[in-house]
């Protein structure tokens, strides 16, 4: 009996280091957050903080400079544009890959996935140099072709713009990797059954292939959208939120307000809002996705 | 063999999104090899796209110049990665084991809450992570990064090996125990090196996201020593005029992707076919 | 060495997979369980092996309770129905590995290793990789692995099922020679009846996790002590008639000399090379005829009755459907069994019922 007790404890004990790896540095670190985006702390104040309720996220939602609102469409607007841009992109180039030979398939693949790898800070850098006014490659190629040259990422027509092709650059391999792993397992078979009945391959694709790369799909979509809310390091390594707030995404704001404003309490309250959008879309995507794999299995 | 027969109009407009996606692909990082193995003097308007000459001038000025941030931001670096690597191998192939072979009764459920946890990346982590590490004594410590990173690779480590695990068949177990080996030589002489693909796969996406890191070691370190080259190139850019020096900057980002591209072409086959994750994460 | 298993019963969830089994397996014995999948025959090695337990159940090796002892210390030998080499081992390290595992110098091991690999025949194999090998091949590996530590006891679960057809049948004669020169007590695990009568001191017949049968295989065939068994054993599968119903008046016609008195709730079974084509006083249509080789499987109909019959093939190929034929069973070759509780009916001189005893299991002959 002692030893059966010992085996139901076996996968706990394996667990157990994980488990508070994961507790330690990764959940408690949002329970505190929420914690603090109560209170009136300061970097130079983290203990016996005084309790302000909910003030900090008046301050936040009613600030001026930047405005609250500016933040939220400048986040909404880079956002929006990652997603649609690297799931254009990705799962584009995921179809048209479909039908290469598989050897062929996997050489580009491994092409298309050098961004994928690379720190968010260097993509900063690199896009930033393509960006440049004087020696970019965007002017030189416009220039080639008459165009004077942009100062693209302090014009406020084209930085949100340009930041965002910069972020589809660093986030459409990973949707082209798990878009991809999804076609090959769409069965050979089926494909071909449906050439043999005499269907097009546009109606085979419209029939057979998008209905079964859907869910993975939108495990896809989920990710580029939390990933594209979370950005920091590449705007932060391209414009650091200016000139002047235009690129100032929430991502920047919290760190702005915490790092550099030294309020961690306003921080906070704007991470508790970050976290909260991305929980709810987590939480909405296990639920789609549950629902999709019971429709297919 | 190819899957369907296309039309010739389907095969142009395949070739050319191909291409198109390459030159996306890979121009931009052209660009920044090319900037940064022509000599200063080439890299200021007007620009020739192709250099008239070659040169390791701002490689070694990098490295060790006058104005260089050495080697020490890259050896920082490597630490952060191969230690992070390391951490999340042990967490993860502990964590997939569990999972994978006891049927925990609420395995299922923690495996959708690690899942869940994986989707919140380190940006929503980095204000949280600089409260926690003010009050408990980790910041400005190495330890503290490389357990954070650790934490945020380990998620998918889990899902990943649980996958690597799962297609271990249990009777090699069996019959390993029935061979009269116990549950450690089972573990280390059969279920490991079998397991051994998807550990590296797993130590090389902590790797690269531990050789990446910048966010928290930007605002744990308050140390020039311990930062990594993520952190030290920011001496190349003053942005306040937007003075940036280009050719080292550029040579700084180079030195940084050799590593990472050098693991990654090893073992890109092995990454793409965690492509199949997707499918994975559906079953 | 002498296996008994006492009174084991094995659930998993609300599920019963073994019910109340006993089984003793004498010394140097080969017994094969036999049975239709999900029967519980899988679940009976597992329990003797340690890695499923019992809700109730002992294992004995020689007399000695082993049920709580950890699966590496039982000493068995195991060969797994896909013989689970390890793939990243060479055969060399394979086949030593059970005497690494027990810490046998390194050099006395090698020894072993040369000695059981020329027995089984993978002598100049032993550097390759088992993706290098082919089935039969693997299956002598894992066989050289089960016994190179001269196991207590040899468990094979369907060690001949991923072979080729014709592999099989030679596969089976070198493990049953082996297992007779080594006196080695087995267990055989198989879902296919022929196989298991060919290699087996005794058979227990297994259905829906108990054992119905037990007995040699010979006795398994002449007397078949349950409908099951009757119905499990034999290829072409026995015919079966009930005296009340449609068939009644066929099962009566053949059964008339034995059950003078009417012999309601019998089922009467005769196997089909027992049918007599071209004797009797009994017409019977033709229906079809199936070539088999040596013999025809001919289908004939009576009426609204239908008998199968094996006939040799010089006769089966004169045979026209449509035609009408004579057929006739000797008495001899009829099979009785409870319509209720599917037990063999032995009748004596007198025309009395008897429950034959002589060859079920210790528990119950349903099914």
């Amino acid at each position: 009996m002692a030893n059966r007790a010992l085996g139901r404890a076996t996968p706990w004990l394996l667990l157990a280091l994980p488990l508070l790896l994961l507790l330690l540095f990764l959940l408690l670190p949002y329970l505190l957050t929420f914690y603090y985006s109560t209170t009136g702390a300061t970097i130079g104040r983290l203990i016996n903080v005084p309790e302000v309720g909910l003030k900090n996220f008046q301050a936040v939602l009613s600030s001026h400079a930047p405005p609250f609102i500016g933040v939220v469409a400048v986040t909404a607007i880079f956002t929006g544009g990652t997603l649609i841009g690297s799931l254009a992109l990705g799962t584009g180039l995921a179809l048209a890959l479909h039908t290469v030979s598989s050897s062929v398939r996997s050489a580009l693949l491994a092409v298309y996935l050098i961004p994928w790898v690379i720190a968010g800070v260097i993509i900063g850098y690199t896009w930033r140099l393509v960006y440049d006014p004087s020696i970019g490659l965007a002017n030189i190629v416009l220039g080639a072709a008459g165009v004077a040259p942009v100062s693209w990422l302090t014009e406020r027509a084209t930085s949100i713009a340009a930041l965002v092709v910069a972020n589809v650059w660093a986030g459409y391999g990973i949707v082209l990797l798990v878009v991809s792993g999804a076609l090959a397992n769409v069965p050979p078979n089926i494909i071909l059954a449906g050439q043999v009945d005499g269907a097009s391959y546009a109606r085979i694709m419209r029939k057979v292939i998008l209905p079964a790369i859907r869910p993975t799909f939108l495990l896809a979509a989920l990710v580029a959208l939390v990933s594209g809310l979370n950005t920091f390091d590449l705007i932060y390594a391209m414009t650091r939120g200016g000139p002047l707030y235009q690129t100032e995404t929430m991502a920047l704001e919290m760190y702005r307000l915490t790092a550099l404003k030294g309020n961690v309490g306003q921080g906070a309250a704007v991470t508790v809002i970050l976290f909260t959008v991305s929980l709810a879309l987590a939480v909405a995507y296990v639920v789609v996705w549950r629902r999709e794999a019971r429709k297919w299995s | 063999m190819e899957l369907v027969r296309l039309s010739a109009v389907q095969r142009l407009v395949r070739l050319a999104a191909v291409v198109v996606m390459l030159a996306f692909a890979l121009l931009p990082l052209l660009w920044v090899i090319s900037i940064a193995l022509r000599p200063g003097s080439q890299a200021v308007y007007p620009i020739s796209i192709i250099p008239s000459s070659l040169t390791l001038d701002n490689v070694t000025g990098v490295l060790f110049g006058s104005d260089a941030i050495g080697l020490g931001p890259y050896r920082n670096a490597a630490v952060y990665g191969l230690s992070s690597a390391f951490v999340t191998a042990v967490a993860s192939t502990l964590g997939g084991y569990a999972l994978a072979r006891y049927n925990v009764r609420s395995g299922e459920a923690v495996l959708i809450v690690i899942l869940a946890l994986s989707f919140l990346p380190s940006a929503s982590r980095i204000v949280p992570l600089f409260i926690l590490f003010s009050a408990s004594g980790l910041y400005g410590t190495a330890h503290g990064v490389i357990l954070a990173y650790a934490a945020g690779s380990t998620p998918l480590g889990i899902w990943l090996m649980a996958g690597t695990f799962r297609q271990i068949p249990v009777r090699l177990e069996q019959a390993a125990r029935i061979d009269g080996a116990g549950a450690l030589l089972t573990m280390r002489r059969v279920v490991l090196p079998l397991a051994v693909p998807g550990i590296l796969v797993v130590a090389t996406l902590a790797f690269i996201d531990g050789w990446n890191s910048f966010s928290l070691p930007l605002i744990l370190f308050n140390k020039d020593s311990a930062q990594p080259y993520t952190v030290a190139l920011q001496r190349y850019i003053q942005e306040v005029g937007y003075g940036i020096n280009w050719p080292l900057l550029a040579a700084g980002s180079l030195v940084a992707l050799v590593p990472v591209l050098s693991v990654f072409a090893i073992l890109q086959r092995r990454l793409v076919r965690v492509g199949g994750l997707g499918g994975a994460i559906r079953g | 060495m002498r296996l008994d298993i006492e009174d084991l019963t094995v659930e998993y969830g609300q599920v019963a997979a073994v019910r109340g089994l006993n089984l003793t397996v004498g010394d140097g014995e080969l017994v094969a369980l036999v049975g239709p999948s999900g029967c519980g025959k899988t679940t009976t090695l597992g329990f003797i092996t340690g890695f499923i337990r019992g809700r109730t159940g002992k294992v004995l090796f020689d007399g000695v309770d082993v049920t709580g002892m950890a699966p590496q210390r039982r000493g068995i030998g195991y060969v797994f129905q896909d013989y689970a080499i390890y793939p990243h081992m060479t055969v060399r390290e394979n086949i030593r590995f059970p005497l690494d595992a027990s810490k046998v110098e390194r050099k006395k091991a090698e020894r072993e290793v040369e000695e059981i690999a020329g027995l089984m025949g993978v002598g100049d194999l032993l550097a390759r990789r088992p993706h290098q090998l082919s089935g039969g091949q693997r299956q002598r590996v894992a066989l050289g692995r089960a016994l190179i530590k001269k196991p207590v006891v040899l468990l094979l679960d369907e060690p001949l099922s991923n072979l080729d057809a014709h592999l099989r049948v030679e596969v089976r004669a070198e493990i049953r020679r082996l297992q007779l020169d080594l006196k080695m007590t087995t267990v055989f695990v198989t879902h296919d009846q022929s196989e298991a009568m060919a290699i087996a001191d005794r058979v227990a017949v297994m259905s829906d996790g108990k054992i119905v049968a037990l007995t040699a295989p010979t006795t398994l065939y002449v007397r078949p002590p349950s409908l099951f068994s009757a119905r499990f054993i034999g290829s072409p599968q026995i015919n079966i008639w009930a005296i009340d119903g449609t068939d009644g008046a066929l099962a009566h016609q053949f059964a008339r000399p034995l059950i003078a008195e009417g012999g309601a709730g019998l089922l009467v079974g005769v196997r089909p090379e027992h049918v007599q084509v071209g004797q009797g006083d009994l017409k019977a249509t033709v229906t079809l005829t199936e070539p088999l080789g040596r013999d025809f499987l001919v289908h004939l109909d009576v009426g609204p009755s239908s008998i199968r019959a094996l006939v040799p093939a010089a006769q089966g190929t004169r045979l026209k459907t449509g035609e009408e034929v004579a057929v006739r069973v000797e008495p001899a070759h009829l099979h009785l069994f409870d319509a209720e509780t599917g037990r063999r009916i032995e009748i004596d001189m007198a025309g009395v019922r008897h429950l034959d005893e002589s060859t079920g299991g210790t528990h119950g002959l349903a099914g």
